[in-house]
């Protein structure tokens, strides 16, 4: 007997109208008894409409309702036939397949790919895994195995893939065997089995809502109960030719099929935002004659959603799309994510990033650590450039501080260290940590970002449970970070549902639409590609491939769009069609073929319009709706120095140079010491450089070994000053860069052994090494009765018998004369040199001694002294801009920022709108300048 | 059917060549080519649209109007073409529109490679890496090839690679070499690191005897002589032999001289000179061979690591997929390489092939196509296909005066090798503009028949010459267009920085002249660079005339964009004194109540906020947020690119990390165009290619011709044969010690610089319909020369290299009146407004929808601790659980029908895996039901006549006296509406109390397996407390199905282990 079908209109929706067929053919007394019923539906959502349906439906009629089973097509076969074994998981199946191919030869293996993944490689394998079970499963669901493709492929002609199929079905039964090994039932094997040996029976009648595309197997099980199965289609009943008899679309019925949709239903927009913008139009149009809950928005391409919300939010209309979020969104997902990566590489980065996730803060707190540790963490970094935290440099409190820090974290990753460990292994430990850091929080389920917290939590939980689960046997022995990645692949894409309120637009997806009974739709994204998809070109399966082994194929595609296209059509009030003519990235997109499934002048028009309107609308819509007071010109300035509230007293010497370039941003570093901070660098920076060559020379300079004349000793001294410098300060492991860069540091130092030797022979002597002048500081008398303190400190001063020579390091990668860095155009563009000559006057150096650079440049022919040329009328005038310099800083002139920008201080870019072309100044705030 | 002929047709600037492929491939249409046989390729996925537009717009315009028809049928020389046939035509290629292969090359390469990703050694399920994220893979492969062996090995390769030099930053010397060089390492032969000779050196001891030698020899008679000979000594004797070269009497004997200051110098000088120069070549050599090697190795390293990452991480560039096909194609025993294989996964055969911008193709991406285009133009297979249909075709279509993609991979050479490597390809060219009127026709002519009258040209001549000599004269057939050039001056300015921006402003003011006399003509501004166009965008917008910025630069260049990112960079780093002031002080700092920068507890609340709201809600929401509060004091331009920020922020929350930072190298890593509608766009030479404007402007043109040196220049056999020669830059001075054939790579790039540079010119110039203008700097006042620039050559053609004066008009051609002779233009109305609809909703009644739940959800209520979620129960409890539950379901009265064996047996046969043994299992569940508590309620009498507490109370005293009759329900489907909710689930066991057949009471059972211990009573409480809610909802449920007041259904927990209950 074969199946029953019935045909419901689909002039009408269609779940009110099944649930009146099945009040019609299951009530009993004042129950709607529903007891013996499996209710197989395309999808979840539909099933929960029903319900509704039929509650409503048993209240109006004072009704008692029984529910019965119901399920989505993909699980209605376990209904039908008794499995004699547990199931292997989704996760053993995987591990069953890697298994498989990882017993298989591996030369057999390269008939099958170029590379295989490295032994340690889990994810690959479980990649390839992964792949070899999808066409598992889509060929078991047409009742094919690979050994069948193999074979019915060679009837194909072109065909090319045989032996492959041949080797992918060995491994099959190798799989097969893994599986049978473990005592457990491969699902889709088990059907097979049921099928094959007319094992499907039933006591319950099956009523198919609306399955239009069912799979080979699914057929096969059913045609075994057919007595009991009744196939309702939504669809008129003169198109009975149109359905098979399973209820199921003949697929070449529909593909000339016209699809009605008029002209005044199509919106063609350009680009996303467009999109958002004519739903919001659409929705106007509708006048108000509908509720929020009775429009629904198709969204067929999912990466729209956040432009629809956000865009509806704008228009105060109330939206939901089901899915809050994806597990992998949530916190405690990156928590996991974070953690494995510190886990696997122990590296400061890897740390920073945990150590900035958002519940490590409360956590951190109720370990009684305070706030300021993350800026610490910065500036640690900074000064130590570790590769690893735990080796504590320098003792100030801030490694104190952060000790406490990373203990806590270390302590609670502890378990998690340590050699491999098969995967069933790691679960309770994988729990613990999040335990760790969540089990102690209340969450508030009414709280949104809570409950997602929580959801996330429970699905992390059913991962490790999974995990947990695995047969010892096919276990793989990885490592804490693997085992969490491995976590993280299986819950990444779970959804979270989003809350439900009353009165919501809803968004839905295109598989959910038909059986919606909203009244209004609009439809997004009706673009080739999406409805309907296609499959062009494959590495298993392709196409022709598909037709003959009569999977599911282009046509069926096809079909199942025009069908479902058709029924909204039919039962809709109110039906827009949107598709748009670019992505996101402005890539073309092609309209959806259905658009054309009309009459032939039609088809023309429409493809003329939607190929021809390429004018790219570049007034996008307005994604900030601006209420009030913009307008030209823009009222982001760069801020006027605010008064000073501690006058200045002192100065540095290199300040000065800032000074000049800019007074704006000298008042923002020296003044307000405003710092950028960064913890990106890969190696030591100009500075860190730089002081540290300073600081192995100031050693020298004052030990007894500076007077000595034999390059071998000073190299040797210098080596073992940095060695000892670099320990401290930057630890017994370093940064991949440093290492090399201590390298470089040492040939420089070298060189100047070679040259400091030469020089220590004709006479000169070191005298003073890091000094800052005498006791008496150095001051600049600005005016009458008012002076400041100069301050600086002078890297060295030499003499020789009574000649002086006052001298700074320059470890810049360029040699560079004094006369060049202190003047420019003949103007003195820097004062440092000049002032030292007042810093040594304070030190009772009388005469006026040289002054001049020791360079350390990376050409080492160039290293050493460099004298500047400046006769005493230079110096003067250098000495009176000083004055002046020092008098406007007193008096705190910070203004107007100069443009275009200084050189050397480049951390302000953003606060003085360097990048913009003519940076808006705020106004004095007293008339004055602007 | 006659074959169409294999073609390859050069196709100047505006003479139809997108219309060509059309027409090819509507004719194949006609000859009724499947679509899905025919690959028609480009090089953006614009353009590609755009042909597709082409050609459905002819086939549907012929199909729909008489005229239309008439017009394609001569186009395509169909005489008897019928509306009916188009219609066919347009139908047949709308259902295959799924089917098209109208794409970009890397697109088609991306299809090709997902069909053999195995084979090729891809990684499953890899993808396309965004930008930013390779270059995290890249700086992270560098960082692996530092660390790689103790560093040793790559001390020496950066000491060699430094040529000894000590430089301070080793990342950015070995990034620097990476970003230059990789592309090279892939590309080239690893012996092409090798070309560089390594000639013998003087034996120490020769070498001093030299010097000595030198030190005494006679030297010519000139004061300065003997000086620049010590010089050259010192040199010599330290070992610095770059400056020995460099200067003195040895950089003249080196240049092949014999006198200094007109005076001779001696023979034996001049012979001890060439032996010290033959050694200093010797030492450069070795020191230049020794970096290059150095450099191989290196990128060899950095080549292990990073392909390492790549196959761990899945992503990959395009041009590893350009790559790995070309190398699978090579195989050709390989699957990839089986023409067959490939047409049975792509489903299909390509049988013709057409190639727009051939000139664009890189060397990677020909070897990908040329097997196909092989396959298509050798003899036989035409021979085995013509029985069916129409025979394969090849069509290919260029212009190697527009190849300006040098610098993208594009090798125009490989265009004129195409007929070597396809015999029997015919050769057309097309110089015949339907786009450009006769002066500026004329003009184009001029410039490139007598740029070479620039006499300063030096050793870019033979490059400028060999251009000029390829180009054959334009015509054009827009004789009747009103149209006029001019080359004027810019006004003058002083320094350097002043220049630019007088320059600027003088020519935004043109503009703004030309488009009030010109108006509703489109004008393109064009430019090299993307800093350029925004800076003369803003001056338009300055002078109030709305202009469209394509291409577009980071966001970074918006004040108000670059607040928001510093409220990002405090996030990250609370101590980045810089930003907290900088937001403090901004007006957003006001709107988030935050303007102390220097509150360091305020500071680190703030940014745990931000991190916290980023990592809940995305950057999305939050950004738009700060975006709408800082809008109302922006101008049009910020507005639009917090905007675009708002964008960018939506995308990137697919690649969100927990450090904000990144999102700000996200930023600046994206180049955004502010595009409007506005009839002036500004854009780059690069990105008007393919359009047209009635008016072009050319503001740019005072730049070198060879900019900046590329760091390393290389050889090829041929075209379409991989490098085999490499050899780091070098300057003059050092290039003349190389061999000839080295020295000849150097000219050979020096051409191809010249030769990508003309070309941007070409296309810049052939962009005008009407008009154009060119603005040169003035003439210095000391100008001698004509520099090598683009402006130069344009004044030596145009204007025979006069001097000019600021604000001068140099050179002029049509009319300066164009636009008043222009035919009036069908205004284009402007863009109309769709009229803002108001958004109305009808009220919203009673909930129709309901909310669903399901009552086990409602464990432990609306308050709850993960404490217990997390507490793993181990997999053997778990899987005992379900197992232990399917087992009581077996159980009706205890007391009446025990369940049979085997029954329970099949059950535990279903569920029972490996760690649970079937047995063990059974006798732990007989064990349950021995225990008193449980069995107790199992039983049937316990519900007949109850003397329960619960039981009597629900019954009340009138009832208990009664005797009931319960029935059990195993799994019991419920749905109900509790409120406005729907209420689904399932109970474990249900009994219904009937007195006389009418329903009186009820009791919701429901079974627990967790571990509760009779010896913790606290224990037990909690766990009843978890549930309460749960149970309590399914008396609900009870209560609203049967129409029984709630007090009249009891809850009983039953905790199966230890064998306690609980009920109420
Ligand atoms: S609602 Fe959003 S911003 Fe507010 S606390 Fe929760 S996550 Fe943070």
């Amino acid at each position: 007997m074969p199946i029953a079908r019935t045909f419901l209109d689909w002039r009408q929706p269609a779940l009110p109208a099944i649930a009146e067929y099945l009040a019609g053919r299951f009530l009993r007394g004042t129950t709607l008894d529903l007891d013996n019923v499996v209710l197989a539906l395309p999808g979840g959502r539909a099933a929960r409409r029903l319900t509704e349906e039929l509650v409503r439906l048993c209240e109006e009629r004072c009704l008692t309702l029984q529910p019965g089973a119901h399920c989505t097509v993909g699980a209605l076969p376990e209904y039908l036939y008794e499995s004699k074994r547990p199931f292997a998981t989704d996760l053993v199946q995987q591990l069953a397949w890697v298994r498989a191919l990882k017993e298989t030869d591996h030369d057999c293996c390269r008939q099958l790919t170029a590379r295989l993944p490295d032994e340690e490689d889990h994810a690959g394998w479980m990649d390839l895994g992964a792949l070899l079970q999808r066409q598992h499963r889509e060929l078991a669901a047409d009742a094919l195995d690979f050994g069948l493709v193999a074979q019915r492929g060679r009837q194909m002609p072109g065909f090319h893939d045989e032996q492959r199929w041949q080797l992918l079905s060995r491994i099959q039964q190798k799989y097969l065997q893994i599986l049978d090994g473990l005592e457990l039932w491969d699902l889709q094997t088990a059907r097979l089995y049921a099928i094959q040996h007319q094992l499907c029976r039933t006591d319950k009648q099956i009523i198919l809502v609306a399955t239009t595309d069912m799979t080979m197997a699914m057929r096969h099980m059913l045609d075994q109960v057919s007595q009991q199965v009744t196939a309702i289609v939504h669809a008129p009943a003169d198109l009975a030719d149109h359905f098979d008899q399973h209820g199921c679309l003949q697929p070449d019925r529909w593909l000339d099929e016209l699809v009605g949709i008029s002209a005044q239903q199509i919106h063609t927009v350009e680009g996303p935002a467009d999109q958002a913008e004519e739903v919001v139009r659409c929705i106007a149009d509708l006048d108000g004659r509908y509720r929020a809950d009775q429009i629904v928005i198709g969204v067929l391409d999912e990466q729209l959603v956040p432009q629809l919300l956000r865009r509806l939010k704008q228009a105060h209309l109330p939206a939901r799309w089901v899915v809050g979020k994806t597990v992998g969104e949530t916190a405690p997902f990156r928590l996991l994510e974070a953690a494995a990566s510190y886990l696997e590489r122990s590296q400061y980065l890897d740390f920073a990033s945990l150590a900035r996730h958002p519940d490590l803060a409360p956590w951190l707190a109720a370990r009684h650590i305070a706030p300021d540790w993350l800026a610490a963490l910065d500036d640690y970094y900074n000064d130590h450039l570790a590769l690893r935290l735990g080796e504590w440099l320098g003792q100030d409190d801030r490694a104190e501080k952060l000790r406490h820090v990373v203990s806590a974290i270390h302590e609670v990753l502890q378990p998690l260290r340590g050699a491999q460990r098969p995967l069933p292994q790691w679960a309770p430990l994988i729990a613990q940590l999040l335990r760790a850091f969540y089990g102690q929080r209340c969450f508030d389920l009414d709280l949104l970002h809570d409950q997602y917290t929580f959801k996330a939590l429970e699905h992390l939980r059913e991962g490790l449970l999974l995990q947990q689960q695995v047969p010892i046997d096919i276990a793989p022995h990885l490592s804490a970070a693997e085992a969490i990645r491995q976590l993280l692949s299986q819950v990444q894409g779970n959804q979270l549902p989003s809350p439900h309120e009353d009165d919501q637009i809803e968004l839905l997806g295109w598989l959910e639409l038909p059986l919606d009974t909203a009244p209004a739709l609009i439809v997004t994204a009706l673009n080739e590609g999406i409805v309907p998809t296609s499959v062009n070109s494959d590495l298993f399966l392709p196409n022709a491939l598909r037709q003959q082994l009569e999977l599911v194929d282009n046509r069926r595609r096809y079909a199942r769009d025009a069908y479902a296209l058709s029924v909204l059509l039919a039962s809709r009030d109110e039906l827009s069609l949107i598709s748009a003519r670019f992505t996101a990235d402005h890539d073309p997109l092609l309209p959806s073929r259905l658009i054309f499934a009309t009459d032939p002048v039609s088809m023309a028009e429409r493809a003329r319009h939607f190929f021809c309107g390429g004018e790219q609308d570049a007034s996008a819509p307005a994604l900030i709706h601006v209420t009030s007071g913009a307008g030209e010109p823009s009222r982001i300035v760069v801020p006027q120095p605010l008064p000073l509230s501690t006058p200045i007293t002192s100065i540095n010497v290199t300040a000065f140079r800032s000074y000049l370039e800019c007074p704006y941003r000298f008042y923002l570093r020296h003044v307000l010491h405003l710092q950028s901070i960064d913890d990106r660098c890969e190696e030591l920076g100009p500075a860190a450089f730089g002081t540290l060559i300073h600081d192995v020379l100031s050693a020298f300079g004052k030990e007894e070994i500076h007077t000595s004349t034999d390059p071998d000793k000073i190299v040797r001294f210098l080596n073992h000053t940095l060695n000892k410098l670099t320990t401290a300060r930057y630890g017994q492991e370093h940064l991949p860069a440093v290492s090399v860069q201590l390298v470089q540091a040492r040939q420089r130092l070298q060189a100047f052994a070679a040259w400091q030797a030469q020089w220590a022979a004709q006479g000169w002597v070191i005298v003073h090494t890091e000094t800052s002048g005498g006791e008496q500081p150095a001051r600049l008398n600005v005016d009458s009765g008012t002076s400041v303190i100069l301050q600086g400190r002078i890297d060295r001063i030499d003499r020789k018998d009574d000649q002086w020579a006052v001298f700074d390091y320059k470890t810049g990668d360029t040699a560079r004369s004094p006369d060049e860095t202190h003047l420019k155009s003949g103007e003195w563009i820097d004062l440092q040199l000049p002032l030292y000559l007042q810093l040594a006057r304070s030190l009772g150096i009388e005469s006026v001694p040289q002054l001049g650079y020791i360079n350390l440049p990376k050409e080492l022919q160039r290293v050493g002294a460099l004298l500047a040329t400046w006769d005493e009328e230079a110096l003067e005038q250098a000495e009176t801009i000083a004055l002046d310099v020092a008098s406007k800083i007193v008096a705190g002139e910070f203004w107007p920022p100069t443009r275009p920008p200084a050189a050397s201080l480049t951390e302000f870019a953003s606060i003085c709108q360097e990048h913009a072309f003519r940076p808006h100044l705020e106004a004095r705030v007293n008339g004055g300048q602007a | 059917m006659s074959a169409f002929s294999h073609i390859l047709i050069r196709a100047s600037a505006g003479t139809g060549k997108t219309f060509r492929l059309s027409n090819r491939y509507l004719e194949l249409l006609y000859r009724d080519v499947l679509p899905d046989q025919i690959l028609a390729t480009t090089f953006t996925r614009k353009a590609a649209g755009e042909i597709l537009d082409r050609v459905v717009v002819r086939l549907a315009g012929a199909a729909l109007q008489p005229d239309a028809l008439s017009r394609l049928s001569r186009e395509l020389q169909i005489t008897d073409l019928s509306h009916e046939q188009c219609l066919n035509l347009l139908r047949r290629l709308l259902t295959h529109l799924h089917r098209l292969r109208v794409c970009t090359l890397d697109a088609f390469f991306a299809q090709l490679a997902g069909s053999f990703s195995l084979e090729l050694g891809l990684p499953p399920g890899w993808r396309i890496v965004e930008e930013l994220q390779d270059r995290y893979l890249r700086r992270e492969a560098i960082a692996m090839t530092l660390q790689g062996d103790g560093n040793h090995e790559t001390q020496r390769l950066v000491h060699l690679m430094a040529k000894g030099e000590a430089t301070r930053s080793i990342s950015q010397l070995i990034q620097a070499t990476v970003d230059d060089l990789y592309h090279l390492y892939l590309e080239a032969e690893p012996t092409a690191w090798q070309c560089i000779p390594r000639p013998p050196l003087l034996k120490s001891e020769e070498l001093v005897a030299t010097i000595e030698a030198l030190r005494a020899a006679p030297l010519p008679d000139d004061k300065r002589a003997t000086g620049a000979r010590d010089n050259d000594l010192v040199a010599a004797e330290q070992g610095d032999w770059e400056r020995f070269i460099g200067r003195g009497l040895a950089s003249k004997i080196l240049a092949g001289e014999r006198t200094y200051y007109r005076k001779e110098i001696p023979d034996e000088t001049i012979d001890l000179y060439q032996r010290l120069l033959q050694h200093a070549r010797g030492v450069l050599l070795h020191q230049m061979a020794d970096q290059t090697e150095a450099t191989y190795q290196l990128l060899d390293k950095f080549h292990v690591a990073y392909a390492h990452l790549k196959q761990k991480s899945r992503a990959l560039r395009f041009d590893d997929i350009t790559r790995a096909l070309s190398l699978g194609l090579a195989a050709g025993n390989s699957a990839a390489g089986n023409i067959e294989q490939q047409q049975y996964r792509l489903d299909t055969a390509v049988h013709h092939l057409l190639l727009d911008e051939f000139q664009d193709t890189s060397l990677a991406q020909w070897f990908v196509l040329r097997p196909f285009a092989r396959q298509i133009t050798s003899a036989d297979l035409t021979n085995a296909r013509q029985a069916r249909g129409c025979p394969p075709s090849f069509f290919c279509v260029g212009d190697v005066k527009q190849a300006i993609y040098g610098w993208r991979g594009g090798l125009s050479e490989i265009f004129d090798a195409l007929q070597n490597e396809l015999p029997g390809l015919a050769d057309e060219s097309m110089n015949t503009s339907y786009r450009s009127s006769q002066p500026v026709i004329d003009t184009v002519n001029r410039v490139f028949a007598h740029m070479t009258r620039h006499t300063n040209l030096g050793k870019l001549e033979p490059g400028v010459s060999q251009w000029c000599h390829g180009f054959e004269e334009h015509t054009t057939a827009q004789r009747d267009l009103t149209g006029y050039v001019e080359l004027c001056a810019t006004c003058e300015s002083n320094d350097e920085q002043g220049k630019i921006g007088a320059k600027i402003q003088h020519v935004a003011c043109r503009i703004a002249e030309l488009v009030q006399a010109a108006s509703g003509c489109s004008v393109g501004v064009l430019v090299r660079s993307n800093k350029v166009v925004a800076h003369i965008i803003y001056e338009l917008r300055q002078l109030g005339v709305p202009a469209s910025e394509e291409g577009g630069n980071p966001l970074t260049d918006s004040p108000a964009v670059q607040i928001i990112l510093s409220l990002l960079k405090l996030a990250d780093h609370p101590g980045d004194t810089v930003a907290r002031y900088h937001v403090a002080r901004s007006p957003l700092g006001a709107q988030i109540k935050y303007t102390d920068h220097t509150r360091l507890e305020d500071t680190l609340k703030l940014a745990h906020d931000i991190r916290c709201r980023l990592l809940h809600h995305g950057y999305g929401p939050p950004i738009l947020q700060w975006a709408d509060q800082l809008a109302p004091f922006c101008d049009r331009r910020d507005r639009n690119r917090l905007q675009q920020l708002v964008e960018l922020a939506y995308r990137y929350q697919q690649i969100a990390t927990l450090r904000t930072t990144d999102f700000l190298l996200y930023v600046e890593s994206q180049r955004v165009a502010d595009p409007t509608t506005a009839e002036v766009r500004v854009m780059t030479v690069h990105q008007a290619k393919g359009l047209q404007f009635d008016i072009v402007v050319l503001p740019d043109l005072d730049f070198l011709l060879t900019g900046q040196a590329d760091s390393c220049v290389v050889g090829q056999p041929s075209p379409t044969e991989p490098v085999d020669r490499i050899c780091l830059y070098r300057n003059t001075g050092f290039q003349a010690l190389l061999p000839p054939d080295l020295q000849q790579l150097f000219e050979t790039a020096t051409s191809r610089d010249v030769n990508e540079a003309l070309c941007v010119l070409y296309v810049a110039l052939t962009r005008a319909v009407h008009a154009l203008y060119m603005f040169v700097a003035p003439s210095a006042a000391n100008e001698k020369n004509l520099h090598k620039t683009p402006a130069g050559l344009l004044r030596a053609a145009l204007t025979d290299g006069q001097c000019l004066a600021p604000r001068a008009v140099a050179y002029q051609c049509g009319d300066p009146h164009w636009y008043t002779r222009r035919p009036a233009k069908p205004a284009t109305a402007p863009r109309q407004l769709k009229q803002d609809k108001p958004v109305r909703l009808a009220p919203s009644v009673a909930t129709v929808q309901l909310e669903h739940t399901a009552p086990s959800q409602l464990e432990g209520g609306t308050k709850v601790s993960a404490s217990r979620l997390l507490e793993l129960d181990s997999a053997v409890a778990t899987s005992r659980g379900t197992l232990i539950h399917a087992l009581f379901e077996q159980v009706q009265w205890l007391d009446e029908s025990p369940p049979a064996p085997e029954q329970l047996l099949r059950v535990a046969q279903r569920l029972a895996s490996g760690q649970l043994g079937v047995d063990d299992q059974l006798a732990a569940f007989h064990r349950m039901l021995g225990l008193p508590e449980i069995s107790a309620v199992l039983r049937r009498e316990f519900y007949q006549s109850p003397r329960d507490a619960v039981l009597q109370r629900v019954l009340g005293p009138d009832l208990v006296q009664k005797k009931m009759s319960p029935q059990v329900h195993n799994e019991r489907r419920f749905a109900v509406r509790d409120d406005q909710r729907l209420m689904s689930g399932l109970i474990d066991r249900l009994v219904l109390l009937y007195d006389n057949n009418h329903l009186v009471a009820a009791e919701v059972l429901d079974y627990k397996t967790d571990s509760a211990s009779a010896d913790d009573p606290a224990q037990v409480e909690r766990l009843v407390a978890y549930y309460r809610p749960q149970l309590d909802a399914y008396r609900r449920a009870v209560s609203i199905m049967f129409r029984l007041p709630i007090e009249r259904v009891s809850a009983r927990l039953l905790f199966v282990g230890p064998g306690i209950v609980r009920a109420w």
